[in-house]
């Protein structure tokens, strides 16, 4: 799974617009830095929720780190992980 | 001068049946807008704002500059949305039902703040609760900034959870949305002695007001004049038989705007259909104005709620430019003011009214540019 690509993905859903410019290039990438605001971390929270098989408590404590850190929170605590990038996406558009 | 410099809006005037629900009825829905909304990450009133962000709009707004402040009113109609409320849970499968896990993104005001930051750099945000009055009372706080507090672009956005569960069964309970069973006697229909009523519809607007030249070959409009006004104390949700509420804020729009009513040829009614705003609101025209025609477009578009004002009178502003007023769908009378049939469109000054639960009453004036 290519995270960062997903994390992209995932935030042009989340922007209201302008997504294509809150884009990370790496997994070392912090991602209050790249351009998301708190509450735009607060919707990935649950985007990852709905993908991973997060409950509520679980996405309320996702770390803000980088993108990293994010995703190996959800794939080291959820329950499923999504197929690909193009799956992840359709799962939650 | 202020200026209506762009507008966008979105409406549908497809009407879908509401039947898994206590008061089955029509409403006119987007149904995009509902895609997913059961899983929680997507809120039908977001997506059907962020379709009426129109990209031009925005690019306008970030990429030229005005001379004085920039605000961002949202015209909301309530300060949380309505669709978080648990009454439907124990019925989670009916059509409209939307599951909202993020419960704060239902109070307006933290969308307002979001959506403001798309239009760059603002000076100034505020949040309008003013239930179906909503979008024309925010008028009134246009001219307030700009006349008093330098501001000389105002971006208005209106919209509202319209059509939702909750909402479907408050109007269905209340006799005031049109019943699915009641269909074969009675159709959307305002100022009439049968048909009346409206269905519940999802609609938004964004318009940018400007107080001095831009860069756009012709505004939309003009705004003359803005007020809301409240009735006495007789009824906490308003209407009077009288019309006392709708007659002020004519009266006060008039005031602002140096005009006389004779001035006035046109008006876009509230026109909800209901009895108590038929009586209310032909009683507060036909005393304040002399000659006029008057039309309503929630027969067509359902009643929008917080956007329907201003939206609606956009509405108008198309027809003007078309040079032909639509007629009040579904009038059994003749009627020539209240109009039965379509007429040229008028010159003159064009009046715009909005009523909303809690003895809240708006008008505007505008001239029409297009």
């Amino acid at each position: 799974m290519d995270h960062v690509a997903l994390f992209n993905e995932l935030t042009k859903l989340i922007k209201v617009v302008g997504g294509e410019g809150a884009q990370a290039t790496s997994e070392d990438d912090d991602i209050s830095e790249v351009g998301l605001d708190s509450l735009d971390i607060v919707m990935l929270s649950m985007y990852l929720a709905e993908l991973y098989g997060l409950d509520e408590e679980q996405a309320k404590n996702l770390p803000v780190n980088t993108v990293k850190d994010v995703f190996d929170y959800a794939e080291s605590t959820g329950t499923k992980k999504p197929e690909s990038v193009e799956a992840a996406i359709e799962a939650v558009k | 001068m202020i200026y209506m410099t762009h507008c966008s809006r979105v409406c549908t005037t497809k009407k879908v049946l509401i039947d898994d629900i206590p008061y089955p009825q029509h409403a006119h829905i987007i149904p995009d807008t509902f895609k997913k909304a059961k899983t929680g990450l997507f809120y039908p009133p977001h997506r059907l704002l962020q379709s009426v962000l129109a990209p031009d709009i925005l690019a306008y707004v970030r990429n030229t500059r005005t001379r004085g402040k920039t605000a961002f009113l949202f015209a909301a109609g309530n300060q949380g949305w309505m669709g978080t409320q648990g009454r439907y849970d124990r019925d989670p499968t009916t059509t409209l039902h939307h599951k909202v896990k993020i419960p704060f993104i239902t109070l307006t005001n933290i969308y307002a703040g979001r959506i403001a930051a798309e239009f760059g750099p603002v000076d100034h945000i505020s949040t309008d609760a003013t239930a179906c009055a909503s979008s024309l009372k925010v008028l009134m706080d246009v001219q307030n900034l700009m006349n008093h507090y330098g501001f000389t672009r105002v971006i208005v956005l209106s919209g509202e959870d319209a059509v939702n569960n909750l909402t479907l069964e408050f109007f269905g309970e209340a006799g005031a949305s049109l019943l699915h069973k009641d269909e074969g006697d009675v159709a959307p229909s305002a100022f009439d002695s049968l048909n009346r009523g409206f269905y519940l519809g999802q609609g938004a607007v964004l318009a940018v007001f400007e107080s001095e030249p831009t860069e756009v070959p012709k505004p939309i409009a003009r705004l003359l004049g803005a007020y809301t006004a409240s009735e006495d104390f007789s009824n906490p949700l308003g209407q009077r038989e009288d019309g006392a509420g709708y007659a002020k804020a004519i009266e006060g729009a008039l005031f602002v705007a140096k005009l006389e009513p004779d001035v006035v040829k046109l008006v876009k009614t509230h026109g909800s259909g209901t009895p108590v705003n038929n009586a209310a609101e032909k009683a507060a025209l036909t005393s304040t104005l002399s000659e006029f025609i008057a039309t309503s477009y929630k027969q067509r578009i359902g009643h929008t709620m917080g956007a329907s004002g201003l939206l609606e009178t956009t509405m108008l502003f198309d027809d003007i430019a078309k040079g032909l007023i639509p007629s009040i769908p579904n009038r059994t009378e003749r009627d020539s003011v209240f109009l039965s049939m379509g007429c040229p469109a008028p010159d003159g000054v064009v009046l715009s009214l909005a009523a909303g639960m809690g003895n809240v009453y708006s008008a505007a004036l505008f001239e029409a540019l297009k």
